[in-house]
């Protein structure tokens, strides 16, 4: 791809030199009053370089574009990819939000980078040299100039933009926390409504966002600054150029023509210079995208840390695990009991096995709050067997006793559920999730995370009733909070 | 068009205005100075090439070189860095004053419906908020400077000569005016369904990422990798095409800036060469000259010419300016259409800001000057009347019906009653978050509706799934009671029994607790809410099912400890457990939204 845009921006370069020649004749022609009608080859060469100019670039761009594309959708495969090996741990430890916002934003950023950047560091190296090639055939002095500001201006640009990146590295990870601290405070507004801590915490989100709009003033002072000075080179160097020519054509050692054409071209020389630089900053983003979900893809290739180190420094925890994990060959139902915090819920989310592919598939993990899909109804209780018809997902939803929720739903099965779709109640919410399980018959490891826990005792008795015969057959693991389950239970591991 | 009035960057364009007017200026300077520099150069090369002449004749237009030299990438370093200052300024406050009006929405008691999604916070903060910066920035602001500078050079023409206005006028008006319109116009449609498409891309990555863990145990790998190839291939197609029009727009721009250099070329030429006639000023600059450089009219040819260069890169990007405005201005209407909407009650609540000076009240609330009801007036033994209350949503179904009740200062009540029944219904009655159909609430003789920013100290809820926040235990203490000391805190975490639990950890109060609470379970969540309950001491509580998530023991132990600390409280409990609603003075059952009183 280099390549391609270096082979463009020669061909930008020599149209560029083209327009210059063609006009500084014309008017010389004029000058030295040779009249219009000799003049009209000379406009013609600047008019065809002109807008041949304007086409070539809007080729290369073209084929920038779709050059970029490709490579977004490439990385952003890849990212979800990386998620998908991470699991829910890796979601965690980078914040949902975070998660989130990289896959759009962060691969967009990526994209711009990709788009932009190549054609601008093609066209900073190729196009300076074809109009310096020029200048110095047309006026060693201009040439020079050029020659001599050239490397001080990539020097500073270099040495600014090293500083600026390192500012703008530190302001992604400020802006990420920025975000995951504002949708934190944010999804909790309704606590704060109801201690009065509201305007507390928007003084909160105020000064967190005037800390970032410092950071990020600071990086746009250094970021700015390698622009401003690029730009008073690139004038100063047109100013000096301009005077010299203007002394020498005084000597007579130059002649009006290439006096001309060198005052068009040095800005032109400057030019992809000033482009790039400009842009400089706006890639920032991009780069510190790319870094923050590498970063995340190569955790991914990593094995995951066990999520709760406490849980695990735990001998009684390992022991029971092993136990439990030595009951679930054979079908039954298993009780795990411990008080509220001893690690029911770490054991659980271990024995469903998210570091191990072969056992997820039989695997039914149903916690006290199962997450519903922005989907129809069809769609999530169809979530494990996608391609499941439409009777099997209607007797599943009758034996988890949905039917009465599904007959007031107005587009019945397609009704969309989830966040933002049609509220269900919790206890709706988990016969959803226990319906998706029985729907796929290859489930015989369920796992359910305190199910009767909502639910006052006779509530609780009838949805074990209903519970029980569906769980025949299947290996089933119940974290119990209180006796409820005890009768029904083959064994008990106690935590 | 009849739009909402713009609250949300009209009331900071006039705060700001001074920054602004600076920003505005310093840009229009910045390119009437890049344009001075060329015509400066090239006058001055052409006076040089012109025999005989003198080095002393270069001394006045070498200096003018020099100081647009170097003023202008000054000027430019002044705009950038004023501009952005000014706009980052303006996205603090838009911060914070979205999440005022957030809050205006959102209740802690209640069912989640029509709060707003995560997703949807996500959205308003980046695609929203962060792109009014890119409105101001990219959109607004080289427009404003490019008309500007449009005038200013129109009417520098205009004095020269009507046959170079004539040329300009059309070159300026096409490239700064019709072409940013053409492009906005032409691409308002794609670039609207670019946006949709990424709000879709939004909400389900987000639906993804929460549901990770049930897509992992599906095991549908494939579907999971390109289930948003559609969308993106909607958007990534739109922005294709925007882009695409653009190069054509670019192009016929280029063509257009080519016509007007051969066209003033061609004027310079007849005026200064030809000697036709121009206007007096016009006359007087080509008679310009002295002892030391003879007058040469066509030195001045030259000049014309070059100084259009950086006129043309000037005006370049406006199609893309005014696309980005286009695209961006979507994010505005929609923070006008939400802050529009009214908020829950229907009454003015206090804490909605109407105008950016009213969000720059003190911190804490409770001062504020337009609450109905001081701190000072509130009753300290508030007693709980409904008289004949009645209480139906929009659809007319009616949730509560002539329900009437009293419940005495200092008594504890359960309310029991099947999903549906209106259990949490009749609290918010009580909170205040819904306005009765019919009859009337009243606490402590107060209405609750009209409480505004004062409620928390009357009443104090514990949700059913209380929100910690990802900030340091400490920190999520204090939202109960700002100024606590730590003796304090920690009395409170030893009353709900979790003084055990903190203390293994390394950091006591600076623990931190993460997103969700995923380093805690389910209990301990809301034995740490409790706690935060305990600090803030409203003499009404209610319980929204508050002990579903502990064990039987758990439970038990944290009833004994609200029935402790609260004694002498108003004590409401939304509850299913047979064990809580037994803790309780009275026990009431709903229906249906009849009331069957069992004391």
């Amino acid at each position: 791809m280099l390549a391609i845009a270096c082979a463009f921006a020669v061909g930008l370069g020599a149209l560029c030199t083209g327009q210059a020649i063609g006009l500084a004749q014309a008017i010389v022609g004029l000058w030295n009053g040779e009249g219009l009608s000799g003049q009209a080859v000379r406009i013609a060469l600047f008019a065809i370089c002109f807008i041949g100019r304007a086409a070539l670039s809007n080729g290369e761009e073209a084929l920038m574009d779709a050059f970029a594309r490709r490579t977004s959708k490439n990385l952003r495969q890849q990212f979800l990819e990386a998620l998908w090996r991470g699991g829910p741990t890796l979601v965690h430890e980078q914040g949902s939000a975070a998660c989130a916002a990289d896959a759009v934003e962060g691969v967009d950023a990526v994209e711009d980078l990709v788009r932009i950047l190549i054609p601008k560091m093609a066209n900073v190296v190729v196009i300076p040299l074809v109009v310096l090639a020029c200048l110095f055939w047309l006026d060693w002095v201009s040439g020079l100039i050029a020659l001599c500001c050239y490397p001080f201006t990539m020097l500073l640009m270099r040495l600014i933009g090293q500083s600026a990146g390192a500012e703008a590295r530190r302001r992604y990870a400020q802006f990420e926390r920025l975000s995951a601290s504002f949708v934190d405070i944010a999804s909790g507004v309704g606590t704060l409504n109801a201690f009065g801590a509201t305007r507390a915490f928007a003084e909160r989100i105020f000064a967190v966002s005037e800390r970032f709009r410092e950071l990020t003033m600071k990086t746009l002072r250094i970021a700015m600054l390698s622009t401003t000075v690029l730009d008073l080179f690139a004038t100063l160097c047109l100013a000096g150029v301009a005077i010299m020519l203007g002394f020498r054509l005084v000597d007579g050692a130059v002649a009006f023509f290439p006096a001309l054409a060198s005052l068009m071209l040095v800005p032109e020389f400057f030019k992809p210079i000033r482009e790039y630089g400009e842009d400089y900053h706006a890639t920032l983003d991009g780069t510190a995208a790319l870094t923050s979900i590498r970063s995340i893809v190569d955790r991914a290739g990593t094995p995951a840390k066990d999520a709760d180190a406490r849980a695990c420094v735990s001998e009684r925890f390992e022991h029971a695990r092993a136990r439990v994990e030595q009951l679930i060959a054979e079908p039954g139902i298993i009780g795990i009991m411990g008080p509220s915090g001893s690690g029911k819920t770490t054991l659980l989310a271990q024995l469903a096995g998210f570091s191990q592919a072969d056992r997820m598939r039989h695997v039914a993990y149903i916690p006290q709050a199962p997450y519903l899909f922005r989907a129809s109804l069809r769609d999530n209780i169809a979530f494990y067997r996608p391609n499941a018809n439409e009777a099997a997902v209607r007797d599943a939803i009758v034996r988890v006793g949905l039917d009465g929720l599904l007959a007031q739903l107005p587009e019945g099965l397609d009704t969309i559920i989830g966040d933002a779709g049609r509220p269900l109640s919790g206890g709706q919410a988990h016969r959803v999730a226990v319906a998706r399980a029985l729907l796929d018959p290859a489930r015989d490891l369920w796992l359910l995370d305190e199910p009767t826990a909502h639910l006052d005792a006779q509530t609780a008795q009838d949805l074990i009733a209903r519970l029980l015969p569906l769980m025949r057959g299947k290996t089933v693991v119940v974290a119990m909070h209180d006796d409820a389950w005890l009768p029904h239970v083959s064994e008990v591991v106690q935590l | 068009m009849s739009r909402p009035r713009d609250e949300w960057v009209r009331p900071y364009l006039r705060r700001y205005g001074k920054a602004l007017a600076l920003a505005i200026v310093l840009g229009v300077v910045t390119s009437l100075f890049a344009c001075a520099l060329m015509f400066t150069s090239g006058y001055m090369i052409s006076l040089a090439a012109a025999v005989p002449l003198t080095v002393l004749a270069l001394h006045v237009p070498s200096l003018f070189v020099r100081i647009f030299g170097i003023g202008k990438p000054l000027m430019r370093y002044g705009e950038r860095l004023s501009s952005h200052d000014w706009v980052f300024r303006m996205m603090s406050e838009m911060r914070r004053k979205l999440y005022l009006v957030l809050a205006r929405r959102t209740s802690a008691l209640g069912d989640g419906a029509g709060q707003t999604t995560l997703g949807q916070v996500l959205a308003l903060l980046t695609d929203d908020i962060g792109h009014v910066q890119d409105l101001i920035l990219r959109g607004a602001l080289p427009l404003v400077c490019a008309w500007l500078l449009t005038a200013a050079v129109l009417a520098g023409c205009g004095a020269l000569s009507w046959q170079l206005l004539a040329i300009m006028a059309a070159t300026l008006v096409l490239a700064a005016v019709v072409a940013p319109l053409v492009s906005a116009t032409a691409s308002r449609a794609r670039i609207m369904a670019a946006a949709n498409a990424q709000a879709h891309l939004y909400d389900e990555l987000t639906d993804d990422v929460l549901g990770l863990a049930d897509w992992m145990l599906s095991g549908r790998h494939d579907d999971y990798l390109h289930r948003l190839d559609d969308h993106l291939r909607i958007r990534d197609d739109a922005r294709a095409s925007v882009r695409a029009f653009d190069r054509r727009l670019r192009l016929a721009t280029q063509v257009l800036f080519c016509l007007c250099t051969i066209g003033v070329l061609v004027w310079a030429s007849c005026v200064f060469c030809d000697g036709a006639s121009g206007s007096s000023l016009l006359a007087t600059i080509a008679a310009t000259g002295s002892e030391n450089a003879p007058a040469y009219p066509p030195n001045w040819m030259a000049a014309f010419v070059l100084c259009l260069f950086p006129l043309m890169e000037a005006l370049a990007p406006l199609p893309d300016a005014a696309q980005s405005y286009i695209a961006q201005r979507g994010a505005l209407e929609r923070l006008n259409a939400m802050s529009g909407t009214p908020d829950r009650t229907g009454a003015h609540d206090a804490a909605a800001p109407h105008s950016p000076d009213e969000t720059r009240l003190a911190p804490r609330s409770d001062s504020s000057p337009h609450e109905q009801h001081t701190e000072a007036m509130l009753p300290a033994c508030p007693a709980i009347e409904l008289r004949d209350v009645s209480f139906a949503y929009d659809d007319g179904y009616p949730i509560i019906e002539g329900v009437t009740l009293t419940i005495p200062f200092g008594r504890t009540l359960a309310i029991r009653g099947e999903s549906g029944a209106g259990k949490t219904t009749l609290a918010k009655l009580i909170y205040g978050d819904v306005r009765p159909s019919a009859g009337e609430v009243r606490v402590g003789e107060i209405d609750p509706t009209t409480l505004g920013a004062n409620k928390h100290t009357l009443i104090g809820v514990l949700e059913q799934q209380p929100k910690l926040f990802d900030m340091t235990l400490r920190e999520n203490l204090r939202i109960g009671k700002p100024d606590a000391t730590d003796d304090a805190l920690r009395d409170a975490l030893h009353s709900v029994g979790l003084t055990d639990r903190f203390e293994r950890m390394p950091h006591g109060l600076d623990s931190r607790i993460q997103e969700g609470a995923f380093n805690l379970s389910g209990g301990e969540a809301h034995r740490l809410a409790l706690a935060r309950l305990l600090l803030a001491d409203a003499p009404i509580i209610i319980l929204d099912e508050p002990f579903a998530a502990l064990d039987a023991a758990t439970e038990q132990m944290v009833l004994d400890t609200v029935m402790r600390v609260f004694r002498g409280k108003t004590v409401i409990a939304i509850t299913h457990s047979p064990t809580t609603a037994a803790a309780m003075d009275d026990e009431l059952a709903l229906t249906y939204g009849m009331l069957n009183c069992n004391p």
